[in-house]
């Protein structure tokens, strides 16, 4: 391997390590780790008694299958790639191949603890199951475990071709061929007998290969390694902002037309300038994905809570109005978007006007999220008789979201003092 | 179209110091008019003091004195008049990366207070001027640098403001694009509107501008038609780019440049 991109590899790493660090000294200050282990500790509570109560034909495969799949399915690359390597490195791409390795496996190992820790955590759940009935067979967790992690080696190295791949639609195709596949073999491998198993793997695995020799390939497709570092930097980033200052990003920005439309609704007039441009932001932006993922999962615990009837229905108002919080707590960087643009100072419109819509839009965002988490806790309860607890949690949220533009208000308008 | 008069002064900028630090002023007690109907060139080389006089038009930075009046008023006496009577189209495309061209468009209408019928007829023409049709749809982030600048100059001229502050327009638009809009400014013009635009390429400022203002080392070197300057100056036949060396060259050996 060449020395110079040996050295300069393990300097971007080391760099972006070490700008971590404070962040992460934030974390500890910040409770975290007081929480994570209270979570642990009644995680481990209620884990112990779900298995207790596990039927005899529960789904344990499919569970299992639904579990490990996003562990092998994500496959992230750190290549420390900028911008300004299609000048600097591009002219040195012959002896790049070192330097890609390194960053395979750099990643690869975390890729194969996880996937292991995945299983190994839901294995009790399989052992709950007896032998299926059809095939009369309970699986091992020893060629289980050696499957996943084979699978998971194959899957990363999948992602490394599907990177390469030079046409977006063919990319998603073989994307999609390869969750398809990585389904099927995580459940036959947990419900059938292991020869049978790789009996199927093999053809399975060739299948995708030879689908992706298909379509057209760049030996290093440069801007989008950049492009995937720049998210990967940026999620980074935006995590730690939960819990610190961080430095501002650049957005990224997805098209989400079946979200997007809403802004074109917003009419023609001078006062609804900014409320149209933060509409499209939140749209656009990974605020609104970031939201639309916390509402997805927070409308699921609703329900499952819910529908269990727990506490009287106390733990799924509960969760509903802790989903809307953390989703407020997201939403609240809207009004600090847009600050340091020239067209703020160029457009003819008064500055209050920039805040106020950008509080109007956030509103409104929030009460979508409210009415959402809150059909998903309450109807269950409701249809189950219980009524306290959803009227109590539509007062709450209705309070929390009426009230929240002032105090967003307020809050920016003494950061730009500051300014 | 312009409300203003042809020959009114629509941009007054008065004994005009201003930089970033009290202490060391980049611009030296500037005095010019733009009027209604008249592009005014401004050239100068780099660090001559053209962004700054234009961040000080926009109201982005704070004159030490001096005053700068945009449809006779100040930034502080009605900011919504000042900044209504400008469009501005910055050196490098300054794009809301989530927006679409046709969204960035609709954005200026609705900032600029156009109805939905003008807003419309000017759209579709600028489209169709600028051969941007195929791309309304397409997001900022995926235009190039010259489509991009593009956007900038179709924002600006479907606000159909009185001044047009403009600058260095030409960098990275094809040939179509520089034609399409020099004929568009030049039709602004005719329609009353005031232009003003740095640039470094004097053979346009020549053909084009009715009058331009030579910038070096912060303070205005010369200023008028070309034929004022040519008569200043004593050479007659010079073109822009020979008095533009001349210029510099004397203010450099008198001591008072950059």
């Amino acid at each position: 391997m060449d020395a110079g991109l040996d050295r300069e590899w393990r300097r971007r790493a080391l760099a972006f390590y070490k700008d971590c660090l404070p962040y992460l000294g934030d974390m500890a200050r910040s409770g975290l780790p007081l929480a994570l282990f209270a979570l642990i500790i009644v995680g481990s509570a209620s884990y112990a008694g779900l298995l207790e109560r596990i039927p005899a034909d529960f789904p344990a495969a499919a569970l299992g299958t639904l579990l490990l799949t996003p562990a092998l399915y994500w496959n992230p690359m750190r290549t420390w790639l900028q911008p300004a390597d299609v000048v600097f490195l591009l002219p040195r791409e012959a002896a790049m191949k070192g330097y890609l390795r390194r960053s395979w496996l750099h990643t690869l190992p975390g890729g194969l603890v996880l996937a292991a820790a995945v299983l190994l955590l839901y294995w009790p759940i399989r052992a709950r199951v007896p032998a299926d009935e059809l095939t009369n067979w309970t699986p091992e967790l020893l060629p289980a475990l050696a499957a996943v992690l084979a699978l998971k080696a194959l899957a990363a190295a999948a992602a490394w071709r599907e990177r390469q791949i030079a046409w977006s639609a063919s990319r998603t195709a073989l994307k999609l061929l390869r969750l398809a596949i990585t389904v099927w073999l995580l459940y036959v491998w947990l419900e059938e007998h292991a020869l049978t198993a790789a009996f199927v793997s093999a053809p399975a695995a060739l299948l995708w290969w030879a689908a992706s020799r298909l379509p057209k390939r760049i030996a290093l497709p440069w801007e989008r390694l950049i492009e995937e570092e720049r998210r990967t930097e940026s999620r980074y980033i935006r995590f730690f902002g939960w819990f610190t200052e961080v430095p501002s990003l650049q957005p990224s920005v997805r098209s989400r037309p079946w979200l997007s439309w809403i802004a074109s609704r917003v009419p023609l007039r001078k006062r609804s300038t900014y409320t149209y441009l933060y509409s499209l932001s939140i749209a656009r932006t990974e605020l609104g994905g970031m939201l639309l993922r916390m509402t997805l999962l927070g409308m699921l615990c609703c329900y499952w809570l819910g529908e269990s009837g727990w506490l009287d229905g106390w733990a799924a108002a509960a969760c509903a109005l802790l989903f809307l919080l953390i989703a407020g707590l997201q939403s609240a960087a809207l009004t600090g978007w847009h600050r340091h643009v020239v067209w703020r100072h160029v457009y003819p419109l008064p500055e209050s006007g920039r805040l106020r819509s950008a509080a109007a839009v956030d509103r409104g965002a929030l009460t979508v999220v409210a009415a959402l988490l809150w059909l998903a806790a309450g109807v269950p309860l409701l249809a189950a008789g219980l009524v306290a607890a959803p009227a109590a949690a539509a007062l709450l949220a209705a309070v929390y979201v009426l009230l929240r533009p002032r105090r967003l208000l307020k809050r920016q308008q003494r950061e730009d003092e500051e300014d | 179209m312009s409300e203003f008069q042809a020959g009114a002064e629509v941009l007054q900028v008065k004994g005009l110091t201003g930089g970033y630090s009290p202490r060391r002023p980049v611009l030296h007690e500037l005095d010019f008019t733009v009027r209604a109907g008249e592009m005014m060139g401004l050239i100068g080389l780099n660090g001559a003091g053209k962004s700054t006089t234009v961040k000080h038009l926009l109201g982005l930075m704070a004159p030490h004195r001096g005053e700068v009046k945009i449809g006779g008023t100040t930034l502080e006496a009605d900011p919504e008049r000042y900044r209504g009577s400008y469009a501005y189209v910055p050196e490098a495309p300054v794009l809301f990366e989530e927006l679409t061209v046709e969204e960035h468009l609709r954005l200026t209408a609705m900032a600029y207070g156009l109805d939905e019928k003008r807003y419309a007829e000017r759209r579709d023409r600028l489209l169709e001027e600028f051969r941007m049709g195929p791309k309304r749809g397409a997001r900022a982030a995926h235009l190039s640098k010259g489509m991009k600048q593009k956007v900038m100059l179709m924002n600006a001229l479907l606000a159909q403001p009185a001044l047009y502050i403009i600058d260095e327009p030409f960098l990275g638009l094809d040939p179509l694009g520089i034609r399409s809009l020099l004929d568009r400014l030049t039709e602004e013009r005719a329609k009353g509107a005031a232009i003003l635009m740095s640039t470094h390429i004097l053979s346009t400022v020549e053909t084009y501008c009715d009058r331009f203002m030579l910038l070096h080392g912060g303070r205005i070197r010369e200023m008028g038609t070309m034929d004022e300057v040519r008569m200043s100056r004593g050479a007659e036949g010079d073109t822009l780019e020979e008095i533009f060396y001349r210029v510099v060259e004397e203010s450099d050996a008198d001591g008072r440049g950059a």
